[in-house]
């Protein structure tokens, strides 16, 4: 008889653990332990705050820890493909940047990255914006062209080299049709001291990189690279408004990596959506000049297939690339 | 007065309970990071600075300094004990700082680093407070013509590091060269020695060369030896002879006044300097030392110059960030990110609208210097026992740190495989009478120098090499390195017979 109950017992056991297991198995058993982002900037730069930040919300949504990982090299490069090459479990994921699409076209030999990942969703969009040194004495765009003009290869640009900045920085001045002298910096904050002390002319970076450089009057605004005037610095005429119909931005956007199953992205797409309308990091994003622009899965797929489109006519264009037949 | 009263605000802003507390946080923190290879100062702020949004705004810079500045304290101390620099910054101080523990002199060498660092961090704040807007403006000059000529400068170090050959000193300063430009090249991102792995495009990491040809030299050096041969030094059962001593003090007060202000100068330029300073530091004792003969065998100067010289660079670091909003390194610019997470623009108006933030921060420094003495102190004698530890521990504990720290750099774990590689390619250097020293400061030295002299002759417009003589800062300082490379080709002229004295090229 007792025997016969302890069978009773675990053949009820082993049933409910069954029962169990095969609801798990229907609902979405995800995700059950921490989740690693890969950012291929190194700490303190923008993406890597975007990265931090949105972690610091998202995990809150995801109920697990959302851990950022710094990969730096290789211009963006090295963070990427430990992304692409990561097992598609949805618990690598990668935060990106436009430097994505415009890799393939500023550095030689990298292949197209953003086509070997899955895009999850596209979480902000930042203009960027022309500054001059006040060295130059330059007040506005009009001036600075019209010295250009007169005087080929006179003035200095500074470039982030191997950025999408930097192919935008040739592609406004040729529509512009001025010739300069680009001088590489490894990165936005080598270039701004450049300006800061005159030693360069022009640059282009994020406005809030300027910021302390224009209340110092070191260097002044000349132009904001996005359609209309941005919300954070109204007082920056854009370029289109001065006649030069040009206009970009960076943005950042969660990527996984391809074959992870639709049902794992349209969760993290939901809660990557969640977590931008959450106060908390609207509040976050604002206070440090990040415009959310949040694109679900759709949306950003035709946006990347856009920027790709663009990145690749004004490499062409620029000379920067030459199309491989 | 207007400096005390608005310091009186700040020593009010900085004593609250929540600052101090803030502060003493910052210290722990930072002492932890310094003593821990691998764990970065840029990492840790990183990590903490989501969570400082919820601080308030003064208490989390408070914080975040602290962990900035409180990591040059601790940086010292693998250098010192395992022959690990613990930041880039302490990479010098291995060379006789290690040799120091070996002469079972490792509390003085501690010691020596730890109030070292106090008084060139107090002294650093001390010039912050009161000389910080001049110097911003000087330190703005600096041009890629003029990062040249100082880096040029800079390599004139290469003869004072190497203590054999000269020869086999200028051919590890080429060799360091070489490993410096793999990877990216600077201005048309075209990829050298990269052999087509995308992990060396993003080239060669300082402290996993440093931590490879330093600290698994130092293991593959001590399996050579029987275990039964092992020496081992007995530890003095006193704290206070733990603790430099005074002849000891006398040898390093001048070698901390001169690196101090060397490393507040260096410190101040946006490009970032402070492991160049503690070269330049190390450098300079040994040139001007009666016994440089000494310098690598366990020099005292050799430790207090270069760590005096890191603290005050990292305390200069701070100017170019308070008065300009630039940021002179990552560390640096997490702070920034810091500032700005609340709202806040660093910059020329962080005085006028904020000077609550500005001063406390400036006041706090000066309290967090005291709390790292304090907590620093007890953990040398803690940590010099260690010293005196037999290699079968030892050893085991150096690969151990190495492996971890190499992985720490960047997340990732060739890394390891890049470090051990160095770590046996620098053993057969060694035991061929081929110094680290050199290789590691013209690794440093050599990819600047080339962004600058690219840099400079874009800017140059055709006119080329006439810059580097255009500009007077620019002019004077490679004129002096000009002179400091062909003195010995004179001197030999002059003399008219070849002189080999003080361990200096002659050619």
């Amino acid at each position: 008889m007792r025997r016969t109950g302890l069978g009773v017992c675990v053949g009820l056991a082993v049933m409910l653990g069954m029962m169990i297991f095969v609801q798990d198995a229907m609902a979405l058993d995800y995700p059950k332990k921490p989740i690693t982002l890969v950012v291929p900037y190194s700490a303190g730069g923008r993406t890597d705050l975007v990265g931090r930040l949105m972690a610091q919300v998202l995990q809150k949504h995801l109920k697990q820890p959302v851990v950022v990982v710094d990969k730096p090299g290789a211009g963006t490069v090295l963070g990427t493909m430990e992304v692409i090459k990561a097992a598609p479990d949805g618990y690598t994921l990668g935060l990106f940047s436009n430097g994505l699409i415009a890799s393939h076209y500023v550095l030689p030999d990298t292949p197209v990255l953003w086509k070997q990942l899955e895009a999850v969703a596209n979480i902000n969009f930042d203009p960027t914006c022309m500054a001059v040194s006040t060295k130059t004495g330059f007040e506005n765009l009009k001036q600075f062209i019209a010295f250009a003009k007169q005087n080929p290869k006179k003035l200095a640009v500074g470039i982030n080299q191997g950025t999408a900045t930097s192919l935008y920085t040739f592609a406004f001045m040729k529509l512009a049709g001025i010739e300069v002298v680009y001088v590489p910096f490894k990165g936005g904050g080598e270039g701004k001291i450049a300006i800061a002390g005159g030693h360069v002319d022009a640059h282009f970076d994020a406005p809030y990189i300027y910021k302390p450089l224009v209340d110092g009057q070191k260097a002044r605004f000349m132009g904001m690279t996005s359609e209309t005037r941005d919300k954070f610095f109204p007082e920056i005429p854009t370029l289109k408004e001065q006649g030069l119909d040009i206009t970009w931005g960076s943005w950042n956007g969660i990527f996984a990596p391809k074959g992870t199953s639709i049902e794992i992205i349209q969760l993290l797409e939901k809660a990557v959506e969640n977590a931008v309308k959450d106060k908390e990091l609207a509040e976050m994003y604002m206070k440090n000049q990040i415009s959310v622009a949040f694109k679900n899965r759709q949306e950003y797929i035709r946006f990347l297939e856009n920027e790709e489109k663009v990145y690749r006519e004004q490499a062409i264009e620029t000379g920067l690339y030459k199309p491989k037949k | 007065m207007d400096i005390f009263n608005s310091l009186a605000l700040g020593f009010k802003v900085a004593l609250s309970p929540m600052n101090l507390f803030y502060c003493f946080i910052g210290s722990v923190l930072g002492t932890a990071v310094g003593v821990l290879p691998g764990l970065g100062c840029a990492a840790t702020i990183a990590l903490l600075l989501p969570l400082t949004f919820y601080l308030n705004d003064v208490g989390a810079l408070i914080m975040l300094a602290g962990i900035y500045y409180g990591a040059m304290y601790g940086g010292s101390t693998t250098s010192i004990l395992f022959r690990i620099p613990g930041e880039s910054t302490s990479v010098v101080t291995c060379l006789d700082g290690y040799a120091m523990a070996k002469n079972g002199r490792a509390g003085a060498a501690l010691g020596i680093s730890a109030f070292g660092s106090f008084i060139a961090g107090t002294l650093a704040i001390i010039g912050l407070t009161f000389f910080a807007p001049g110097v911003a403006e000087w330190a703005l000059e600096f041009g890629p013509p003029e990062y040249f000529s100082l880096m040029v400068l800079g390599m004139t170090l290469v003869t004072f590091l190497g203590r054999g050959s000269a020869v086999k000193t200028i051919m590890m300063a080429i060799l360091g060269m070489l490993l410096g430009t793999v990877g990216l090249d600077p201005v048309n991102s075209v990829a050298r020695f990269t052999f087509g792995s995308t992990f060396l495009m993003s080239g060669l990491e300082l402290v996993l060369l440093a931590m490879g040809m330093f600290g698994i030299v130092e293991v593959l050096k001590m399996i050579e030896r029987p275990v039964q041969q092992e020496q081992v030094v007995k530890a003095p059962k006193d704290f206070l002879s733990l603790l430099p001593n005074l002849q000891e003090w006398k040898d390093s007060s001048f070698p901390i006044l001169r690196g101090t202000v060397l490393g507040f100068l260096v410190g101040v330029l946006p490009g970032g300097g402070a492991i160049i300073s503690t070269f330049a530091s190390y450098g300079i004792e040994k040139r001007i030392s009666k016994h440089p003969e000494r310098f690598g065998e366990g020099a005292i100067e050799g430790v207090a110059g270069p760590e005096s010289a890191n603290n005050a660079a990292s305390t200069g670091a701070f100017i170019p960030l308070l008065t300009l909003g630039i940021p002179s390194n990552g560390a640096i610019a997490l702070l920034l990110g810091a500032i700005m997470i609340h709202g806040i623009t660093p910059g020329p108006l962080l005085f006028k609208n904020r000077p609550d933030m500005f001063w406390g921060l400036v006041a706090s420094m000066y309290i967090g210097n005291v709390m790292l003495i304090v907590l620093n102190l007890p953990l040398v004698g803690l940590f010099a026992k260690i010293a005196y530890l037999p290699t079968s521990i030892i050893n085991p504990i150096i690969a151990f740190i190495c492996i971890l720290g190499a992985y720490g750099v960047n997340n990732n774990s060739m890394d390891i495989l890049i470090m051990i590689f160095f770590g046996v390619l620098g053993y057969f250097l060694e035991k061929l009478d081929f110094e680290p020293a050199p290789l590691l400061l013209a690794f440093i030295l050599g990819p600047m120098i080339e962004i600058a002299l690219r840099q400079s002759l874009i800017l140059s417009r055709g006119t080329g090499f006439a810059i580097f003589f255009s500009r007077p800062i620019s002019a004077i300082t490679l004129s002096v390195a000009i002179i400091l490379y062909f003195s010995p080709l004179v001197t030999k002229i002059i003399k008219g017979h070849v002189t080999r004295r003080r361990g200096r090229i002659t050619f």
